[in-house]
């Protein structure tokens, strides 16, 4: 199962650089090449299993695609880019997490169940975020600027309620 | 990174960036990253609710010896998606078999077991409770906690048999054992002639004697044997045990101590127990099997300590100890304790002084050079001096090598008579 596992992190890790070194191949192909080596980076967690490499690549990966969005680059690509990057980094996360223990009692349901929930995740994510974009709501600047002050403050409480339940 | 603060700036860093140049394409960045914390939070783990129960079997073994360990816990609360449970093991003590940890999903009222087993040194060993990690399926909020379940585990050391020990104390018992009383009556050993009572066994007239007066018959008369009062004392003081490479000399001289206490309480005399060196650790005169066991106990315990007024012998409470009876002190020594051993022997105490020979010791983690063969051969001078000098001042001194095991050379030393500064 964890070498099945390390396979998955290694395509999303894969799928995470492709996309978004397609993406920036047009514009600039250097930038494409620093893709190439974060994406290269970020796999070699799988041989010596430091987690901070993934929150740096997913980090860097991230920043990259606002970058490139920034920039007029292909928003598919950096949506499907994004969504890779979080699966990869969440699987090699587990896959620490699994290796942690030497026993695991229902590992195949464990696993299984895990990566249904990110497949769920990812893919709900995905598509929520392209029928996002294709739905068109008009509504003055004023509006706009309270419902993102609405939205930063909700989000800030979600995330100031969460923080306190993982300390808990 | 924490997950928590890398997940924020994620979310936040789309949405701000993509809300200062309003271009609504970044904004779609978050949404992945937005469901996925919903979707942790949505499947938050419940709080934790186990009844655990850890089993070591046995729970009193010796040093080397195996140990299973057993945690059974039950789910009293909600399901649990992702439970990682972890037994810590306590310095000393080393998996040989099984593993302390187990990644599981535990339903609601189901069990589920670690076992392992594990070997250790001699000591205390005190297994604090599991430590808990549970989280969401995704692993996105993850909580720690640890169960109050602390195990004791008493890893006694090694008994190794060795015949009597050749003690002649001037005060003895009223009860009968192995050493000779200095008093006539029954016995194995001659001890004189005497003249004939009513009562004598015939066996014991001395005819030889007998044949020298008219109407007098004489009785050999028999050295009796009785058991004594021993008080160990084990210097536990950290300025006079060394540490070399991994071991130390409170290692060999535990080991001398337990093989000591087991000679002289399997001829039924009464033992005592002091640890010299840091609080007071006397564990009380007694016999028979119970005592032995509580000084086994006790020298299980027993580490190495560092007390400005147990710095020198000159403390050691004698009054713990009945005048004239046996005294075995077990250290490496120290040259100012001469003064100290020479004063318990001007009390009235028999002394043994057993002593690892730690010059030895120290020489096998230096380098062999010039100078430190030289350093070790002016203090090997002084170290004989000082046992040369306890020895003529009445103190039995036995010097080991501890290369070879102290059951290994006490067999054939210490049984002989008198041990007046005689090497190994």
């Amino acid at each position: 199962m964890i070498a099945r596992l390390r396979v998955l992190v290694a395509l999303s890790i894969g799928a995470v650089t492709l996309c978004l070194g397609a993406a920036f191949i047009s514009t600039s192909w250097y930038t494409s090449l620093v893709m190439l080596g974060i994406g290269l980076l970020w796999l070699s967690v799988l041989r010596h299993g430091n987690g901070r490499v993934a929150d740096w690549g997913l980090f860097f990966f991230v920043m990259a695609a606002v970058w490139g969005g920034l920039q007029g680059v292909g928003w598919g690509w950096l949506l499907t880019g994004v969504t890779a990057g979080l699966v990869g980094w969440d699987l090699t996360h587990y896959l620490a997490h699994l290796q942690a223990a030497a026993e695991r009692q229902g590992e195949g349901e464990l696993v299984h169940r895990h990566l249904l929930r990110v497949a769920g995740v990812a893919g709900g994510g995905w598509l929520l975020a392209v029928l996002t974009l294709a739905a068109s709501i008009r509504i003055n600047y004023i509006w706009a600027i309270v419902l993102a002050g609405l939205a930063v403050i909700l989000l800030t409480r979600a995330v100031r309620a969460l923080r306190s339940r993982s300390a808990e | 990174m924490n997950h928590s603060l890398l997940l924020s700036l994620l979310i936040y860093l789309p949405i701000l960036v993509g809300l200062a140049s309003l271009n609504p394409r970044l904004l779609v960045l978050a949404v992945p990253f937005l469901l996925y914390v919903a979707v942790g939070l949505w499947e938050k783990a419940p709080p934790v609710q186990l009844n655990a129960r850890r089993t070591l079997q046995p729970n009193r073994l010796f040093q080397g010896e195996p140990v299973q360990v057993t945690l059974t816990f039950t789910n009293a609360g909600g399901a649990l998606a992702d439970l990682l449970v972890e037994d810590p093991i306590p310095d000393g003590l080393e998996v040989v078999e099984g593993d302390t940890r187990l990644l599981l999903s535990l339903e609601s009222g189901e069990t589920a077991e670690i076992a392992y087993t594990v070997v250790g040194k001699r000591g205390l060993h005190t297994l604090p409770g599991p430590r808990l990690t549970v989280s969401d399926s995704l692993g996105v909020f993850r909580s720690e906690s640890q169960l109050k379940l602390p195990s004791v585990l008493f890893i006694l050391p090694v008994v190794h048999k060795v015949p009597a020990v050749a003690i002649r104390p001037r005060r003895v018992r009223v009860y009968p054992g192995q050493i000779p009383a200095r008093t006539g009556g029954s016995g194995v050993e001659f001890y004189g002639v005497r003249e004939y009572q009513p009562g004598d066994p015939l066996r014991w007239i001395n005819h030889r004697a007998g044949a020298r007066y008219e109407q007098t018959l004489f009785v050999n008369d028999f050295e009796q044997e009785r058991a004594v009062d021993v008080g160990l004392i084990l210097d536990v003081r950290e300025s006079t045990n060394l540490l070399a490479g991994s071991g130390s000399l409170l290692e060999q001289t535990i080991d001398a101590t337990v093989t000591l206490a087991d000679a002289f309480l399997s001829y039924g005399n009464r033992v005592g127990l002091f640890l010299y060196g840091g609080a007071i650790d006397w564990t009380f005169p007694g016999s028979g099997k119970v005592q032995r066991e509580r000084i086994l106990r006790a020298l299980a315990r027993a580490k190495m300590e560092r007390s400005q007024v147990f710095d020198r012998l000159s403390h050691l409470p004698t009054r713990l100890f009945p005048v004239r009876s046996q005294l075995v002190l077990i250290s490496p020594l120290q040259p100012d304790d001469l003064d100290d051993i020479i004063s318990l022997r001007a009390r009235g105490y028999e002394l043994l002084l057993v002593t690892p020979d730690a010059i030895t010791f120290e020489m096998k983690t230096l380098a062999a050079t010039r100078n430190t063969q030289l350093a070790a051969r002016l203090a090997q001078l002084e170290r004989g001096h000082l046992l040369r000098t306890l020895g003529r001042a009445g103190v039995d001194v036995f010097e080991w090598d501890v290369e070879i095991p102290f059951h290994q050379v006490a067999h054939r030393a210490l049984g002989r008579t008198r041990l007046r500064s005689q090497g190994q």
